[in-house]
């Protein structure tokens, strides 16, 4: 798969892949809360820097993070350009009927910045770890089994529906196709999503299949040992304390 | 030496829920150590037989494992019993990661860990994927997720193997580490059902054959079935390379002797012809 592989530099070494999973889950989704419910670009400000040197830790690569970065953006710049145009406020600057709001700019800013932040602290909890180590972390902490199967069996198949996808494009391409906005590219296109939606179907009764035949009674099976040290419990009081220390600035 | 039976299959028909019969009243039996090959056209009701096989899909008549009869209450001893690999790997290798499906098999029979444990590590060291087993599916080759899927099943050390098209779209050395791996779970007892399109390879990997095309249309030694062209050919079935040359210079007089299926038997026969 191209671009998606959040998980590439799971295997790699820093204090935040040495954390243990579950204190690192509870730690970072605290520090994460602690940053998106900020109403000040300061405090967001914090919580980003703060996000900043935590990837740094890390030693995920720089490229690794921006490849992910772009979605955030997309999402959340749109609200920079709108907001100081529709929340009404002191003006910054103004043209004819049209003006640009501090409070609309700030809100903006605030939105984007905490976006990134909590992105990026994401990444960094998808990136340290294998996805099933923190899949199995999450169940461990309380999430229902059939969630943890369901997201287990999601993240392996999304490559294998990814690879059909490709080999479709491909097979279209070769037969001369162009997707043009013309009604007929949208109905090839929607008859060829149609196709890989019930090849999905098929392969899901084959794996289930395949689970049953393997003895499968509703449960996954799980080996991994998860063992606490003190060092982690320092590292989550640390993270905590920085998540309380932002609602404090 | 009397074998115990590990396969009887009796009268079994199956219809797909849209009409289509896939099986008509076949019966066939396999003792254990013995390889059976699988033959049939496309559509000829393979798949649907081996589903029968592990209790996947259940028709009218018999199929019986190791004597006993499966139903819902001999289900999950059928299914420790009978391991079947499937023919796509993607099916067959769904958890995150390669040691993980492994050991879901054995941690399904109730295995206590340092057991799983112990037979992860046998059944990735016999495919030859030992070093890959923190591995995630998507990242192995096509050749290694084959041999990865067969680890899936050796790991639960099941007397009954059922193989659907273990072989298909592997290169030549991938092929023939497959049939060492299926003849050396044979040698240890394993009966071992294997439906195949390769017909070269069928005299490699099994000692008898099914010609099967809804029902059963020929089934015996290998070397009695694949030199009856006519048959094959009623089939849309190739005779192997090898047996259909000298078949073909029986046809014409050439030669008179035993028909060669394999290379080595093939040289002695041109040696005697020279």
């Amino acid at each position: 798969m191209s671009g998606f592989d959040p998980e590439r530099y799971s295997g790699i070494d820093s204090p935040l892949h040495r954390w243990e999973t579950r204190v690192k889950l509870i730690s970072l989704f605290i520090l994460t809360i602690s940053i998106v419910i900020v109403g000040e670009i300061s405090q967001a400000l914090a919580g980003l820097i703060i996000a900043i040197l935590l990837l740094l830790i890390s030693r995920l690569p720089l490229h690794h993070i921006l490849r992910f970065m772009k979605w955030p953006f997309i999402f959340l710049l749109p609200l920079v350009i709108i907001l100081p145009f529709t929340v009404k406020g002191e003006a910054l600057f103004s043209y004819h009927s049209l003006a640009i709001s501090r409070q609309g700019l700030d809100l903006g800013l605030l939105f984007l910045i905490r976006g990134i932040a909590a992105t990026t602290l994401a990444l960094i909890i998808a990136g340290t770890a294998p996805f099933n180590v923190n899949i199995n972390g999450l169940k461990s902490l309380g999430m229902p089994a059939p969630l943890t199967q369901i997201f287990l069996f999601a993240y392996r198949y999304i490559f294998l529906f990814n690879e059909d996808l490709q080999t479709m494009r491909r097979s279209l391409a070769s037969k001369g196709f162009e997707m043009r906005s013309s009604a007929r590219s949208a109905r090839i296109m929607a008859m060829a999503v149609a196709m890989l939606l019930i090849r999905s179907y098929e392969r899901s009764e084959n794996v289930f299949n395949a689970m049953l035949s393997r003895g499968y009674q509703g449960v996954l099976p799980s080996s991994q040992k998860m063992m606490l040290e003190s060092s982690d419990l320092i590292k989550g009081f640390s993270v905590l304390a920085v998540a309380l220390f932002i609602q404090f600035i | 030496m009397n074998r115990e039976m590990a396969i009887e299959v009796e009268d079994l028909s199956y219809t797909y829920s849209d009409g289509t019969r896939a099986l008509d009243k076949v019966s066939f039996s396999l003792a254990e150590g013995q390889s059976l090959a699988l033959l049939g056209p496309n559509g000829a009701g393979k798949s649907t037989l081996l589903l029968h096989l592990n209790g996947l899909l259940r028709g009218q008549g018999k199929v019986k494992i190791r004597d006993r009869e499966i139903s819902d209450e001999s289900l999950r001893w059928v299914r420790s019993q009978v391991g079947m690999v499937f023919q796509d790997p993607d099916d067959q290798l769904f958890m995150p990661r390669l040691d993980e499906d492994v050991a879901f098999g054995p941690a399904n029979m109730g295995l206590t860990q340092e057991e799983v444990d112990e037979r992860v590590k046998w059944a990735l060291q016999r495919v030859g994927l030992s070093d890959l087993s923190a591995k995630v599916p998507h990242r192995l080759s096509f050749g290694q997720r084959k041999r990865a899927a067969f680890a899936t099943v050796l790991s639960m050390r099941p007397p009954v193997l059922v193989l659907d098209e273990p072989t298909s779209n592997l290169d030549p050395r991938s092929r023939m580490e497959m049939v060492s791996l299926i003849r050396e779970q044979q040698r240890k007892g394993t009966a071992i059902i294997t439906a195949t399109h390769d017909v070269n390879l069928v005299p490699l990997l099994a000692d008898r054959i099914l010609l099967l095309n809804k029902s059963i249309v020929a089934e015996g030694d290998i070397h009695q079935i694949m030199n009856r062209r006519d048959l094959m050919d009623d089939l849309s079935l190739e005779m192997p390379i090898l047996a259909d040359l000298f078949k073909t210079l029986q046809e014409e007089s050439l030669y008179s002797g035993a028909i060669p299926f394999r290379k080595d038997e093939a040289v002695e026969a041109i040696r005697e012809m020279l």
